[in-house]
């Protein structure tokens, strides 16, 4: 449960919800504005934490973490892939892709490799030495989400990635990461309130008043 | 940390007007504090360089220079007897009996009176001095009214020169000679026969006597020997020290006023760099919230700014310091307090100075950076990405 007091009076954004993602599954979650998708989305990654009931990522029980704990967590296991892409505005392509590699400590050589890889697989090899601000929104897109799957972690978050993008570009940035995932077996949950996105999920929960249906 | 390092240098990078404008502030407080130092150091420096350490300086008990000191022939002659005298060539004792006294000249540039060093000097005074160098001309002849001027006094005051006369003492002297002794004291002295300034100026007394030691070692023998003696009333520094104290008065004054100055300054650099991290974290409290979400914890959140303020203070730092560099070529002449006389000095720039200046600059870099960095690790991780 999670509940925000607006001041005037106690909001319940979600309640009783209970729900189980086995390892490779894409999910959507899909909801009109406000039904609390993103809320949902940031307690399952460790970002809120909920007012009651437990969060388990990979048999850990995020609430029991500690906030260093939790951020090695979002380091190393989970990736999250912002609306608008959230790309660090002075760093390069590549420098975006390779900045959680380097947060884990990879070696250069792996660094080097894995971002060439990853250039590769969102077509941008031509742009890696461009800023964030020479890309469009699909660009900007695609390299978020190299950058979300370039350390490879066993779950990815999207937080309605694609509704700053027409619905083909939006389309075209949901299949790379479902390909990017399938290939690594990273589970996805994603959310969006864009019918015909919900197609590529494997299972579409939705949010309700704060509920849960399938 | 080279994440962090190449994170926070490449934010500066991105704000280099702001980066400029602050860093700017934080190199003139340094340069500010260093030239102050600097200047500090160079007349400390300038005055122990006059002194040889095996040279011992003798002077009346209880004068702070030579200028104040008397010391009565009958003196000087006990005191020349000492054993502990090395012995010059010609087999006599290596020591000079002088005489100091203050006169004014016309300065070049002000047009105003600055008191002058007068140096009644004897056979050995040039022997026991080997940092003075003729340049031009010779040294004065005992018996005549010949003078050699420092350096800097050709430099510094008007109408000085070889062959020009000079009236003081109630006398005409004629410069025969101009003598370099770098960035010491006796380069903004004026050197005549010892014989013909004390009548001149009315002075029976010598005001010290110089000699060289014997063996270095035995100074404090000689120096137990000549205070306890009842016939004199005179006490001996070896000659490094006594400059040292010549300079120390002075020295003092500028270091404090050079402290005081940096802090005032100090302080609103420190506002300056404030300013700058708070509008930085408020810009970017998204990205803030992003690096949260990409697994920078607290802790790294606080380096990392706290690196970008530190940062900012080192490049004010380092330019504060290479602007203060360019002070070495500039000569200072001024009064020393402690011997009314005028003194030229260089600006000098110390190892001791260059990691002062940069360790606080970095400090002022850690004072203005520390709050804003704290407050940017404090943030809510999601308030902060709804920045975006």
């Amino acid at each position: 449960m999670k509940a925000f007091d607006t001041g005037r009076r106690q909001v319940n954004v979600l309640k009783d919800i209970s729900f189980h993602v086995e390892k490779g599954e894409i999910i959507a979650l899909k909801g009109k504005s406000g039904s609390g998708k993103t809320t949902l989305l940031n307690c399952c990654c460790g970002l809120e934490s909920p007012d009651s009931g437990k969060v388990v990522c990979s048999g850990i029980d995020l609430k029991a973490l500690t906030a260093k704990q939790l951020s090695k967590l979002l380091r190393t296991k989970t990736g999250f892939v912002f609306q608008q892409g959230n790309l660090l505005s002075y760093l390069t392509v590549s420098e975006n892709i390779s900045f959680p590699l380097h947060l884990n400590n990879e070696t250069s050589a792996r660094i080097k490799l894995r971002v060439s890889e990853l250039l590769s697989i969102i077509g941008m090899k031509d742009a890696q030495n461009a800023l964030p601000s020479e890309l469009s929104g699909g660009e900007t897109l695609r390299v978020a989400v190299a950058r979300a799957l370039s350390h490879k972690p066993e779950m990815l978050f999207a937080d309605e990635p694609t509704a700053s993008l027409d619905t083909a570009t939006g389309k075209s940035v949901l299949s790379l990461i479902r390909d990017l995932s399938r290939m690594q077996k990273s589970t996805v949950v994603f959310s969006t309130h864009d019918p015909e996105l919900l197609s590529m999920a494997d299972l579409v929960f939705e949010l309700k008043d704060g509920e849960l249906s399938y | 940390m080279g994440l962090l390092f190449f994170y926070s240098f490449r934010n500066l990078l991105a704000r280099k007007l702001t980066t400029f404008l602050t860093a700017a502030g934080m190199s003139l407080v340094v340069f500010v504090f260093a030239s102050i130092v600097m200047l500090a150091e160079g007349l400390e420096k300038t005055l122990v360089d006059t002194g040889t350490y095996d040279n011992v300086v003798v002077i009346r008990r209880s004068a702070v220079s030579e200028v104040q000191s008397g010391i009565e022939r009958q003196q000087a002659s006990i005191v020349e007897t000492s054993p502990q005298i090395a012995i010059g060539n010609k087999g006599r004792a290596l020591l000079a009996k002088e005489l100091v006294v203050l006169i004014t000249l016309e300065k070049k540039e002000s047009n105003t009176a600055a008191n002058v060093t007068i140096r009644g000097i004897s056979e050995n005074s040039l022997i026991l001095r080997p940092q003075v160098k003729l340049i031009s001309g010779r040294m004065p002849r005992p018996g005549t009214s010949e003078i050699a001027v420092g350096t800097s006094i050709v430099k510094g005051f008007k109408d000085i020169g070889i062959g020009q006369p000079l009236s003081f003492g109630m006398r005409s002297w004629r410069v025969v000679g101009i003598f370099d002794a770098g960035n010491t004291g006796y380069s903004s002295e004026i050197w005549g026969d010892v014989e013909q300034f004390m009548p001149a100026f009315r002075r029976p007394v010598y005001s010290s006597v110089l000699f060289r030691l014997r063996k270095s070692s035995e100074f404090a023998t000689f120096k137990n020997n000549i205070e306890n003696d009842p016939r004199l009333t005179v006490e001996a520094k070896r000659e490094t020290q006594y400059y040292k104290e010549q300079s120390e008065m002075m020295a003092q004054f500028l270091r404090v006023l050079g402290e005081t100055l940096t802090l005032v300054f100090s302080i609103g650099a420190i506002v300056g760099a404030m300013i700058t991290m708070y509008s930085a974290v408020a810009n970017r409290t998204g990205e803030i919230g992003t690096l949260r979400a990409l697994g920078f914890n607290r802790g790294t959140i606080l380096l990392a700014f706290l690196m970008e303020s530190l940062l900012l203070g080192l490049i004010g730092g380092i330019v504060g310091l290479i602007l203060g560099s360019f002070m070495q070529f500039i000569t200072v002449s001024t009064t020393n307090f402690q011997t009314f006389s005028e003194l030229s000095f260089n600006f000098t720039i110390t190892f001791e100075i260059i990691y002062k200046s940069l360790l606080f600059s970095i400090i002022m870099g850690f004072v203005g950076g520390i709050l804003p960095a704290f407050r940017a690790s404090r943030m809510n991780v999601v308030e902060a990405l709804k920045e975006n």
